[in-house]
């Protein structure tokens, strides 16, 4: 048997494009909030993420020199509708995706006690998760900005969690999952026709406008 | 002098030998009361949780004193503390370069057939 497709694949999936169009959306939004706040009294680092994508631990990120929360979009699964889609160029896909959001908390002296790290990590987790949820359930983002690939975004689910060893980390790190599903169409390399048999048609008119064909084989 | 009473003799002076593992630290209690005492101190940073494997987040620090110690200096057993408008029990100790790290106590952990206490640490800022 020989290889039939002989048009080299470099297309990016679409189920990547979404993903990435999620990190973006998240990331321009968020410095367009600062931008917002800096004409009002608000402090802009209250709508302070960073965004990442495909990352397995990323509260390695979080440091002393910044602390601001983290948000990591990766892909979770993929499911295809078979009776949506021609088959041929194009199917019907549902996927989730893994958003996590991420704050930390650091235990800290006050002037006549200290603020509890855990709580502080709670709370940025919580402000994190608000901000996502706030930029892609707004109306603006209904089709992710994708209309004609993406047809439905919703959330399906939102889980805390804490990812750390034991409960006795010397820094705490709290963690808001939100699974997002998106509906989209998913293309694939164009099929390319074989001739299988020449039709050809004569098309005429008669004089009363009715129309005549012939055809030969 | 019973074998138990010995024992105690005995962990205070491992904990307490600086040509040993001892090492210098202060503990502060929440009335800013400090006492410059000499136990083990830990603090490392792991990143796989051995029963799943997964990657986690890990920094965790310890110390390790004498109750005797802490008694002689005036102070009670150190307590995590959550509420907020109380100062928590402090400890600072270097590490093994000479940087100083501040840390709250969130729990202790006493054996009291051998008198010392462990002390679970977290990131401390202060005020």
């Amino acid at each position: 048997m020989a290889a039939v497709i002989q048009k080299l694949i470099t297309q990016t999936l679409q189920v990547q494009a979404i993903r990435d169009q999620i990190a973006s959306a998240l990331c321009l939004e968020s410095a367009n909030q600062r931008s917002l706040a800096a004409l009002t009294q608000f402090d802009p680092d209250h709508w302070r993420i960073r965004v990442f994508v495909d990352r397995s631990s990323p509260w390695d990120e979080f440091s002393e020199e910044n602390e601001s929360p983290i948000v990591n979009v990766s892909f979770d699964t993929q499911s295809s509708d078979g009776s949506a889609g021609n088959g041929i160029t194009r199917h019907k896909a549902s996927a989730v995706y893994n958003i996590d959001c991420y704050g930390t908390g650091v235990s800290s002296g006050t002037f006549g006690g200290h603020e509890p790290g855990d709580y502080l990590a709670a709370t940025e987790a919580m402000r994190c998760f608000g901000l996502v949820e706030q930029i892609l359930m707004s109306g603006y983002y209904v089709y992710l900005r994708m209309r004609g690939i993406v047809g439905k975004r919703s959330i399906q689910s939102v889980t805390a969690f804490q990812p750390q060893l034991e409960s006795r980390p010397t820094r705490h790190v709290n963690a808001i999952r939100i699974s997002f599903a998106v509906d989209f169409t998913e293309t694939t390399p164009e099929y390319q026709p074989e001739n299988m048999e020449v039709l050809s048609a004569r098309v005429v008119r008669s004089s009363d406008g009715q129309i005549l064909a012939a055809a030969e084989f | 002098m019973g074998l138990r009473e010995e024992a105690a003799l005995d962990a205070r002076e491992f904990l307490e030998d600086g040509d040993d593992f001892g090492w210098p630290l202060t503990i502060t209690n929440p009335d800013s009361v400090s006492a410059a005492l000499t136990g083990y101190s830990t603090d490392i940073h792991l990143t796989i949780d051995p029963e799943t494997g997964q990657a986690v987040s890990g920094r965790q620090a310890s110390v390790v004193i004498h109750m005797a110690a802490l008694t002689e200096a005036g102070l009670t057993l150190p307590r995590g503390i959550a509420e907020k408008d109380l100062r928590p029990w402090t400890v600072e100790t270097n590490d093994i370069t000479g940087v100083k790290h501040t840390f709250k106590v969130i729990e202790a952990i006493p054996d009291r057939a051998l008198g010392i206490v462990a002390c679970t640490l977290e990131e401390f800022r202060a005020f």
